[in-house]
C-alpha cells in the first residue's frame, strides 16, 4: 500500500531523509518512530504529496505521489502534525468544507460528516469554533477530517502528541479499531504507545531508516536482548547462588543482581532473542520453594533505543544490513 | 476542478466576512464612496451633472484610484501568505484538489468581496432617479464595468504577492508596490519625446484606458481584453509560485 525506494530528500543544509526504503502492506498499521528532527515529518510529507522528494521513488495506493499526486491524495487520510486548521470555522462548518474539497457526493456528506464526527469523538463540540478548541480536541478534528472520505490509506503524523492520558488511549482505541480496515503508518516519539498498537516498527534516524520489524526483534536488534525483571519476597539466599541458578534455565543468557548486596531480592534477566524464559523461572522458583513475587519482561524503552542508536550509529547501520545483531551490550 | 475551486471560492469570500480587517475596509469603502458621491453631485463646477458625476465616481477622480490601487493588496494579502504562515497550506494542498483549482477559488473569492464592494454604488444611482434625476444607466453599467476589471486586475497581482510570502504585510505592500508600478509608469507617456513611444505607452495606461475608454460609456473589446488577459497572467504565475513547491 505504500512503497518507498531510496528516498532521499535534501534541504538547503541539511539531508532530512537519507535514502530510506520501507514497505507497508495493505491492512498494515505500522508505527514511525524516531527522535526529534530524524525525518518523519518530511518523510510523511513526501508521501501525502506536500514535498517533492529530491531522489528516490514513493507510491502510495498503487500511484507515484508524484506523477499521480492527486490519485494518491484522493485515497489518503491525513494528519499534519500541527493540525492546522482553519481557526473562524465551526467544528461542523470545517468538516462540511473538507468534505466538499474532497469531492465526496453532495448526497453523502452528511452522513460522512456526522460519522466522521462520531469516529473522532468530537460531536461535542461540533457548534465551537476550530480556534477555540483545546489541543487534543483539534487533534480530533484533525482525525475526523482524515477519516472524512473512508480512505483506504491514513498517514498520522504524531496522533497523540499533545494529548493527556485519557485522550491518549481514546487515539490509541480509534486507530486500534481501524486495524484490518485502513492502512495507517503514524509516527511517534513513544516506542510504547507504538507497540502497543501495532506489529511493526520503523525506526528512523538521522534520515535513515535503521530498523524495521516487531518491537521484539528492534529491541533484539538495536537495544541487544530482551530483558525480563524477577523479584522475590523475601530474598531466597546468597545473591551469587541464586543468579547461578537463573542462568541455567534455558533462554536465559545473563541474570544480574539488581541491588550490589550479597543478598539481592531482584533481577534481571537477559533472555536470548525469541525466547522467553518466564515460564521456566516459575517452575525454578516453584521447585526451589522460592516466593516470587514478580516476574515481568521489561518495558523497552524508546529512550534507551534512541540513546543506543545515537552512540553506536555505525555499528548499529551495519547490523542493520546485516543479519543478526552483533553480540555486546545487553547485560548489565 | 470546477467543483473544488467553488468551494474554495466560497470559503474565501466567508471568511471575509469573518475578518475584521475586511469590515475594516468595506466600512471606509463604502463611507468614502458616499461621501465623495455627494462631493461630486454637489461640486458647483458639477452642479448635479449626473453625466459628469457617473465618471467622477468610477475613476476620473483621484480618490477613486487611491481605493483601486490600495484596496486589493489588503484584500488579497492574506490568502495565500496568512495560509502559509499558519500552516494550513498543508492541509489544503495535500487534499485533492489541483494548484489552479485553489489560485482561481481564491480569486474567485476575493473578486466577488470586491464586486460586493462595488455593487452597492449601483443604489445611489437608483436613489437619484427615485429623487427625480435621470442617471444614464448604460454609463454605469461600463463605469462599473471598467471598475471591476482594474479590480480583477490588480487583485490578480496581489494574489501573486501574496503567494510569494508567508508574511501578509510584505505581501500587501508587494501588491501595492506592483500595482502603483504598472499604474505610473506609462502616465511617464506624457513626458515621452517622441510621439510613437508616446502613444504606445498611453495605449498600455491603466488610467487611460479607464479614462478614455469605460468613463465614456464606450465598452472597448481590446480593453477587456487586455484587462482579462493581463489578470489571466498573474493567475498564470501565481499557480507557477504555489507549484514551486513542489519541486524544490
Ligand atoms: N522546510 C525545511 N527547510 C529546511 N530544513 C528542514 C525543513 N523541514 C525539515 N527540515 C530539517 O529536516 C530534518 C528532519 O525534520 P523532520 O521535521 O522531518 O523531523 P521529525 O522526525 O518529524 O522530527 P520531530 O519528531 O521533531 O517532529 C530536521 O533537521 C529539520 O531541521
Ligand atoms: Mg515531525
Amino acid at each position: 500500500m505504500i512503497e518507498v525506494e531510496h528516498l532521499t530528500k535534501d534541504f538547503a543544509r541539511t539531508r532530512a531523509v537519507d535514502d530510506a526504503t520501507f514497505r507497508v502492506e495493505p491492512g498494515e498499521i505500522v508505527g514511525f518512530l524516531g527522535p526529534n528532527g530524524a525525518g518523519k515529518t518530511t518523510t510523511i510529507r513526501i508521501l501525502t504529496g506536500f514535498l517533492p522528494a529530491s531522489s528516490g521513488a514513493a507510491a502510495v495506493a498503487g500511484h507515484d505521489v508524484f506523477r499521480r499526486s492527486l490519485d494518491v491524495r484522493r485515497r489518503v487520510g491525513y494528519l499534519p502534525e500541527n493540525v492546522p486548521l482553519y481557526a473562524d470555522l465551526r467544528v461542523e462548518e470545517y468538516l462540511g468544507f473538507r468534505s466538499r474539497l474532497k469531492q465526496i457526493p453532495p448526497r453523502e456528506r452528511r452522513r460522512r460528516v456526522e460519522a466522521a464526527m462520531e469516529r473522532a469523538a468530537v460531536l461535542d463540540v461540533r457548534r465551537k469554533l476550530v480556534g477555540a478548541l483545546s489541543r487534543g480536541y483539534r487533534q480530533r478534528v484533525g482525525l475526523a477530517d482524515a477519516l472524512l472520505a473512508d480512505p483506504p490509506v491514513l498517514i498520522l503524523d504524531e496522533p497523540t502528541s499533545g494529548l493527556d492520558p485519557l485522550q491518549r488511549i481514546e487515539v490509541k482505541n480509534l486507530i486500534q479499531g481501524l486495524k484490518g480496515e485502513k492502512t495507517i503508518l503514524f509516527s511517534s516519539h513513544i516506542l510504547p504507545e507504538v507497540e502497543s498498537v501495532c506489529r511493526r516498527v520503523l525506526i528512523i534516524h538521522r534520515g535513515r531508516i535503521l530498523a524495521d520489524g516487531t518491537p521484539d526483534e528492534l529491541v533484539a536488534k538495536l537495544g541487544g536482548r530482551v530483558r525480563y525483571r524477577v523479584e522475590f519476597e523475601p530474598a531466597p539466599g546468597p545473591a551469587d547462588a541464586i543468579r547461578a541458578a537463573l542462568e541455567s534455565v534455558p533462554g536465559v543468557l545473563a541474570a544480574a543482581p539488581e541491588t550490589p548486596e550479597p543478598t539481592s531480592a531482584s533481577f534481571v534477566l537477559t533472555a536470548r532473542e525469541g525466547a522467553d524464559p518466564r515460564i521456566a523461572v516459575f517452575r525454578l522458583a516453584a521447585a526451589k520453594g522460592w516466593s516470587l513475587r514478580e516476574l515481568a519482561r521489561e518495558a523497552s524503552s524508546l529512550e534507551e533505543l534512541f540513546a543506543r542508536i545515537a552512540l553506536e550509529m555505525a555499528p548499529a547501520a551495519a547490523a542493520d544490513g546485516g543479519g543478526p545483531a552483533a553480540p555486546g551490550g545487553g547485560a548489565p | 476542478m470546477i467543483a473544488t475551486a467553488w468551494t474554495v471560492a466560497r470559503r474565501e469570500l466567508a471568511a471575509f466576512f469573518y475578518s475584521p480587517i475586511a469590515y475594516g475596509i468595506a466600512t471606509i469603502v463604502l463611507l468614502l464612496n458616499g461621501v465623495f458621491f455627494y462631493i461630486y453631485l454637489s461640486h458647483p463646477a458639477v452642479d448635479g451633472d449626473l453625466k459628469q458625476t457617473i465618471p467622477f465616481f468610477y475613476g476620473g477622480f483621484l480618490f477613486y484610484w487611491f481605493l483601486a490601487l490600495l484596496v486589493p493588496p489588503i484584500l488579497t494579502m492574506r490568502l495565500f501568505a496568512e495560509e502559509k504562515r499558519s500552516g494550513t497550506i498543508e492541509m489544503l494542498m495535500t487534499a485533492p484538489v489541483t494548484d489552479a483549482a485553489v489560485v482561481l477559488g481564491k480569486y474567485a473569492g476575493v473578486l466577488a468581496y470586491y464586486a460586493a464592494l462595488w455593487l452597492p454604488s449601483l443604489l445611489y444611482f437608483l436613489l437619484v432617479r427615485a429623487l427625480g434625476g435621470e442617471p444614464d444607466f448604460g454609463l454605469v453599467a461600463s463605469c462599473l464595468l471598467g471598475t471591476l476589471l482594474v479590480g480583477a486586475l490588480f487583485l490578480s497581482i496581489g494574489l501573486f504577492a501574496s503567494a510569494c510570502t508567508s508574511n501578509q504585510v510584505l505581501a500587501a505592500a508587494a501588491g501595492l508596490v506592483l500595482n502603483l508600478l504598472l499604474f505610473f509608469l506609462p502616465l511617464l507617456a506624457t513626458l515621452a519625446i517622441r510621439p510613437a513611444t508616446k502613444e504606445l505607452l498611453e495605449r498600455f495606461s491603466i488610467y487611460e484606458i479607464v479614462f478614455s475608454g469605460f468613463l465614456t460609456g464606450l465598452v472597448d473589446t481590446a480593453h477587456v481584453v487586455y484587462f482579462v488577459s493581463l489578470a489571466g497572467f498573474f493567475l498564470f504565475l501565481t499557480v507557477r509560485v504555489v507549484e514551486a513547491r513542489k519541486w524544490k
